[in-house]
């Protein structure tokens, strides 16, 4: 229902809707709470497509209100959270502290390895936030430091785990299938 | 996921990125390869992958940066060096495995 309220019923092609470049950031923050206080809903969010609906909407404001960086790895930190259930706090942002270091401190960090290590014990739980965070980073074309970033921490996340390399390679193509069926023929 | 980043892969014109986005296909194939991973591999390559198939290339890709991805994708030097890196870095490292 909550999903329903958030992704169907608000007027997310309206003009008046977002203007603000925090709203795209509150809105991600809204979603991280509802998601991580209940557990289940994240089924219905991935199988009724509602992360590709949050991305459109995130989308929708980033075209609008060109986000700033910073506002951008705010998202980008909550998607990564969301998509390990909040072990990427613990393990990384934490020790990174992006919101007081340049984004080339960051990427000096990176490559050390003592501040990175933990990345390995990372446990990707939803693969649907990473693929959102993929679209952001490559189809909105963003700085290339930014990307650099965030592909250094997936790339680390997967290399010493085949958990979190086998959950990213994961097809959904023929449940798509099935819920664009199910959901034209009684929704 | 995996036809999303080969498509970034062939997008991509900085060599630095181009290498990390290659590192993370290998890791993901190294695990598991499967029919549907290796046609999206081999559509990929593609010179023409957007107009070949195109239903494919707009699920992947939202309608406002479809213009600026198809611009990047042809572009020669890019496909080159994205072909290079399939062949020499995913595919070597896969088989390695």
């Amino acid at each position: 229902m909550i999903c329903k309220e958030i992704f169907e019923i608000y007027p997310l092609n309206s003009n008046d809707s977002f203007q603000t470049r925090d709203l795209a950031f509150w809105f991600t923050l809204l979603t991280f709470c509802i998601i991580h206080q209940e557990n289940e809903i994240l089924a219905t969010f991935s199988e009724l497509g509602h992360h590709l609906k949050f991305y459109n909407a995130l989308t929708h404001i980033y075209r609008k209100d060109r986000l700033l960086a910073d506002d951008i790895l705010k998202i980008l930190n909550c998607l990564f959270n969301l998509a390990s259930n909040n072990e990427f706090y613990y393990l990384l942002e934490s020790r990174l502290n992006p919101e007081s270091t340049t984004m080339s401190e960051i990427l000096e960090n990176l490559h050390r390895d003592k501040d990175t290590f933990a990345a390995i014990y990372m446990n990707v739980s939803n693969e649907d936030f990473i693929y959102i965070m993929l679209k952001m980073l490559f189809e909105w074309d963003l700085n290339p430091e930014i990307k650099e970033i965030y592909l250094e921490i997936l790339r680390r996340t997967l290399e010493e785990s085949f958990y979190n390399a086998f959950i990213c390679s994961q097809v959904k193509r023929l449940l798509r299938v099935l819920n664009k069926f199910f959901i034209g023929s009684f929704g | 996921m995996v036809e999303f980043l080969m498509v970034c892969l062939r997008r991509e014109r900085m060599e630095e990125i181009k290498v990390r986005i290659a590192e993370i296909l290998a890791k993901i194939f190294t695990v598991s390869i499967n029919v549907s991973q290796l046609k999206s591999l081999l559509r990929t390559v593609r010179y023409n992958y957007h107009s070949l198939y195109p239903t494919f290339f707009e699920s992947l890709i939202s309608s406002p940066f479809r213009k600026d991805f198809v611009d990047d994708m042809i572009d020669f030097n890019s496909y080159s060096n994205s072909i290079k890196l399939v062949f020499e870095k995913i595919i070597k490292s896969v088989l390695s495995e």
